[in-house]
């Protein structure tokens, strides 16, 4: 610690810190709009001045550091007009008056204009009015009445900018708000090493510029949305922010769109969402970082879009209903159905661990079944793979490691698509650390930008490629292919390491073999501690949680076999199961709980509208056994009620007595499994890792080579734009930039098939076909196409049929 | 002018360098000195050669003038702005041929058949003042002389 003396007043601060942050920390105000915590100081703006007592002139108090004894002064006059002259260099070229005015060049100050707009009042027509650091800049440093523009012959910018780039679904840039701080550039350097942006230019003409100069979406960028994070001034905004309306109520929750559940605060407007931000205090994993799924889904459909009413099928058609009316007849469907066979419940693994708790009672003690899931046949492929070899399929390793390990296995299809935010915890490990990454993969993801190593292995040998390295740890001789990665896997510390799988999301058989690679690689680098330099990703946010509490642990291939009748809480069994369309017409009694009209919902006897996940209260359990809480951030639309409360109400309706709200139902988890009692004292904003033990055994267990036939594999995973509920509506517009709409082809078969990209092309396996626009790229390894697990509402499950890897023909259809 | 090159063409071309920013330079140079110009897809090409981002390739390329990320037209002519060629007149030859040619300093016509740019000083500043027709010196200017070539360049008749 140090002891500084600012304007008179001792203060204590640590020795080294930003001048800047100690004095804002205690208290002093001092514009900084280069400066921001987190990031680098850049001294750009310089308009951090402070007199420090012995150099001579002024000093920037971002890049000064704190010394013992060192005096400040803040306050003086001469500094006062200093920051004034800086702040007025960044004015001269801000447009600050009337920006969508055609006539602004005729107004003066004072003048009241035509649209009834008080000139002087020059942020008016500006989105990030009130909420602008710029504008609070002006104000702090008594700027807020100065008129650039007096006594000057121009009438409007020295440097004319270039016009906003609105192309992208997502964001907008506007460079008329720019005051090149480069906090974007720095963001997207510092924090995402994605680097998507850069300076152009040079002098009066420099700009903030994206990619190689095109528009955003032509990018690298991936839509995070950290630069909108720091840019203070509204020239980087969402759509909707800057555009729709400005959030009214803040709440703090959970993103529901992968197994890492980035904390974040949703802001709503009226009871519609209209804005995310990540939540910095909340999932340690994610920190301050979301990805465009958490940022951008909860706008995934427009609200009218979603279910606003309860239904019930009259023959052909489905007739609105009440609440009670729909409850009522849905339990008594399900009760019939009873009576002539077996009637399965799948949950969906958005669901909260209440809702999942209340419907494994409903199934357990109402229809005397087990609860199961879309996804349960690769659940239980990966459970059984992970049990078979450590003993558990509860993995303790912790994901909050991953930053700071000196070595990183990535065992995934493509973890920067499927699981962004822990790509991006990986790649800090690589920059910051100067961690060695080995990706094992059949795409090639960003992360091998990243990597020190590279195995491709085929498609749908990721986890047989990761048994054979372990195999080669262990002694034997490596293929030279493979060498570089087997010297950094012998270098690996017990420790600083960690292996991180993310299992298929469709085909149980690849997603059974990588967990088992994963898991033999594990135990050959470390024995006994294998599972506490492990963590497996499941596909979904809360399938650990569905697990902890029952669901999909017991099932069949096909959880849609031999049922009479069928509840399905927010899943989507059409978007998982092959040939689940045609299982699903073979059930005589559906009853579908869904925010959306999946395939579920369209084929349902009865249809109870609910709110989606954001509209819930509950807890989440992610990758690595982490609890976090969701809080209800938005309404269900029109008669739309939230999931528990339908669950425990149609529970009721079928004889049960559920508990009344999700805290009563987590105190019944905590009752039945102890390791849940700390997630019931959470509250909003905490996450707790529940206990997971290391695990109780470590026997490598050989992988198998997964047999496949003869054509062109499949390569298949979560894609990281396509929002998972508007895909399992097959909305036309589930992804939004269109990327993965297509079929992405390798370069070396669009050669020798003659495809070129947009070109319309089919793959067929004789049964099932899939068309699309074709799209080719060096992501995908020659004798593979990538077709997204979300592309036409999870087509591609249905060539998982068999556990082979399933093989295509290619080609240009043949039109008649 | 030339198509928009094939990737596997800017691959061969730029397959020399090493991830390492010193072979930024070199790869921008060699890009442009084969076709004229860096083509977007250069800078992806690039990028990925040398193991970094296009943001960084476009932000290198767009901060020295030389570089231009358009085809060049046909007849270029580049105005020296060294201080040798301004004093002795520089800027009055410059307008000339601004208003003769109908194009700003930077811009080119619309056919693309010729085109105003900037130039660095090339020392030969006993011939100021001066400017370079398609990298040609033509040098000791007048304005006479520049509405001249001017219009040689545009292909109007006296």
């Amino acid at each position: 610690m140090a002891t500084i003396t600012v304007d008179g007043k001792t203060i204590e601060a640590p020795a080294g810190a930003p001048l800047v942050e100690v004095l804002k920390q205690n208290g002093v105000y001092i514009s900084n709009l280069c400066y921001i915590d987190g990031l680098k100081p850049y001294a750009g703006c310089r308009s951090c001045l402070v007199d420090v007592q012995g150099p001579p002139g002024f000093q920037l108090s971002c890049t000064t550091q704190v010394q013992d004894n060192m005096v400040v002064t803040t306050d003086s006059d001469d500094l006062k007009d200093a920051r004034k002259a800086v702040v007025s260099i960044i004015l001269a070229n801000h447009s600050d008056r009337c920006l969508t005015c055609h006539r602004r060049e005729h107004c003066h100050p004072g003048d009241i204009c035509l649209r009834d707009d008080v000139v002087t009042h020059r942020c008016l027509t500006c989105s990030k009015n009130y909420r602008c650091e710029l504008q609070a800049t002006c104000e702090m440093v008594g700027m807020s009445g100065y008129e650039p523009w007096v006594g000057e012959e121009r009438s409007w910018y020295q440097t004319p900018q270039p016009p906003a780039d609105r192309a992208n679904p997502y964001m907008e840039f506007d460079p008329q708000m720019c005051i090149i701080c480069t906090r974007c550039q720095r963001a997207c350097d510092e924090k995402r090493h994605t680097g998507a942006i850069t300076l152009s230019g040079r002098g009066w003409d420099t700009r903030i510029a994206f990619g190689s100069g095109g528009a955003i979406h032509e990018s690298n960028c991936d839509f995070s949305g950290a630069c909108i994070d720091v840019c203070p001034t509204a020239a980087l905004m969402e759509h909707p922010n800057k555009w729709v309306a400005k959030p009214d109520t803040w709440t703090t929750t959970t993103c529901d769109s992968c197994a890492i559940g980035c904390s974040i605060k949703l802001g709503s407007k009226d009871g519609r969402g209209n804005i995310v931000r990540p939540n910095a205090s909340g999932n340690a994993v994610s920190g301050d970082q979301i990805c465009v799924r958490g940022r951008y889904h909860y706008d995934s459909l427009k609200p009218r879009e979603r279910l606003s009413k309860h239904t019930v099928r009259r023959g052909a058609i489905q007739v609105p209903v009440t609440t009670d009316e729909a409850i009522a007849e849905a339990a008594r469907q399900l009760k019939e159905a009873a009576t002539r066979g077996r009637v399965g419940v799948l949950v969906g693994a958005t669901a909260t661990v209440e809702e999942a708790w209340l419907a494994r009672r409903i199934a357990a003690e109402a229809f005397k079944s087990a609860a199961d899931s879309a996804l349960g046949p690769v659940m239980r492929a990966v459970r059984t793979a992970l049990e078979a070899r450590l003993g558990t399929w509860r993995i303790s390793g912790d994901l909050t490691k991953v930053a700071a390990a000196k070595t990183v296995v990535v065992i995934a299809d493509d973890l920067e698509e499927s699981h962004n935010v822990l790509s991006v915890r990986v790649k800090d490990a690589a920059v910051r650390a100067r961690a060695k990454v080995l990706v094992i993969g059949s795409l090639r993801s960003e992360l091998v930008d990243f990597a020190a190593a590279w195995v491709r292995p085929h498609g749908g040998e990721e986890g047989l490629a990761a048994a054979q390295l372990a195999d080669a740890v262990r002694g034997g001789t490596p293929p030279p292919a493979v060498a570089a990665a087997v010297e950094i896997l012998k270098a690996a510390q017990p420790g600083e390491t960690m292996i991180v799988c993310a299992p298929n999301p469709v085909s149980p058989a690849v997603a059974g073999s990588m967990a088992a690679g994963a898991a033999n690689l594990a135990i050959a680098l470390f024995g006994a501690q294998a599972s506490d330099h492990l963590a497996v990703l499941p596909a979904e946010v809360n399938v650990h949680g569905l697990q902890d509490v029952g669901v999909a642990i017991e099932g069949g291939p096909n959880p849609l076999d031999g049922l009479a009748g069928l509840l399905v809480v927010r899943d989507a069994p059409t978007m998982r199961l092959p040939g689940a369309a045609a299982a699903l017409d073979g059930i005589s009694t559906i009853v579908a709980i869904d925010s959306v009209a999946s395939g579920a919902v369209k084929r349902a006897t009865a249809v109870l509208a609910e709110g989606r996940a954001y509209a819930s209260a509950g807890t989440y359990t992610q990758a690595d056994h982490r609890a976090q809480k969701l809080a209800p951030a938005i309404q269900p639309e029109g008669d739309a009620q939230p999931l528990f409360q339908l669950l425990r109400d149609l529970g009721a309706a079928l004889g049960l007595s559920l508990p009344a709200d999700a805290d009563a139902a987590l105190g019944e988890v905590a009752a039945h499994d102890a390791r849940y009692r700390p997630a019931w004292d959470l509250i909003l904003g905490e996450g707790v890792r529940l206990d997971v033990p290391t695990a109780p055994k470590a026997t490598a267990v050989p992988v198998d080579a997964i047999a496949a036939g003869e054509g062109i594999r499949i390569v298949t995973g979560r894609d990281l734009y396509t929002a998972l509920d508007a895909a399992s509506a097959r909305h036309p517009e589930a992804e939004r930039l269109h990327r993965y709409d297509h079929i992405q082809v390798s370069e070396q078969d669009a050669a020798r098939l003659g495809i070129s990209d947009e070109d319309i092309i089919e793959i067929t396996d004789g049964t099932s076909t899939v068309r699309a626009p074709a799209s080719v790229t060096e992501r995908v390894r020659e004798g593979t196409v990538f077709v997204s697990s979300l592309l036409q509402g999870g087509a591609v499950a249905n060539f998982l049929a068999s556990s082979v890897i399933a093989v295509v023909r290619v080609g240009v259809p043949v039109t008649a | 002018m030339q198509a928009e090159p094939s990737m596997q063409e800017l691959r061969e071309l730029v397959a020399e360098f090493r991830p390492n920013r010193g072979h930024v330079m070199p790869a921008l140079h060699k890009v442009q000195d084969r076709y004229g110009y860096i083509p977007r897809v250069a800078m992806d090409v690039i990028a990925r050669q040398l193991n970094t981002t296009p943001a960084l390739i476009y932000g290198a390329a767009t901060f020295y003038t030389d570089f231009r990320l358009h085809p060049r037209p046909e007849t270029e002519i580049s105005w020296c702005s060294g201080p040798a060629c301004r004093l002795k007149g520089g800027d009055r030859i410059r307008e000339a041929i601004q208003q003769t040619l109908e194009v700003p300093l930077g811009g080119e016509s619309e056919d693309g058949r010729y085109g105003l740019h900037i130039g660095q000083c090339n020392g030969t500043c006993t011939e100021a003042p001066q400017v370079w027709v398609n990298e040609k010196v033509v040098g000791n200017l007048t304005v006479s002389k520049a509405i001249r070539l001017a219009r040689d360049v545009k292909g109007e008749a006296e």
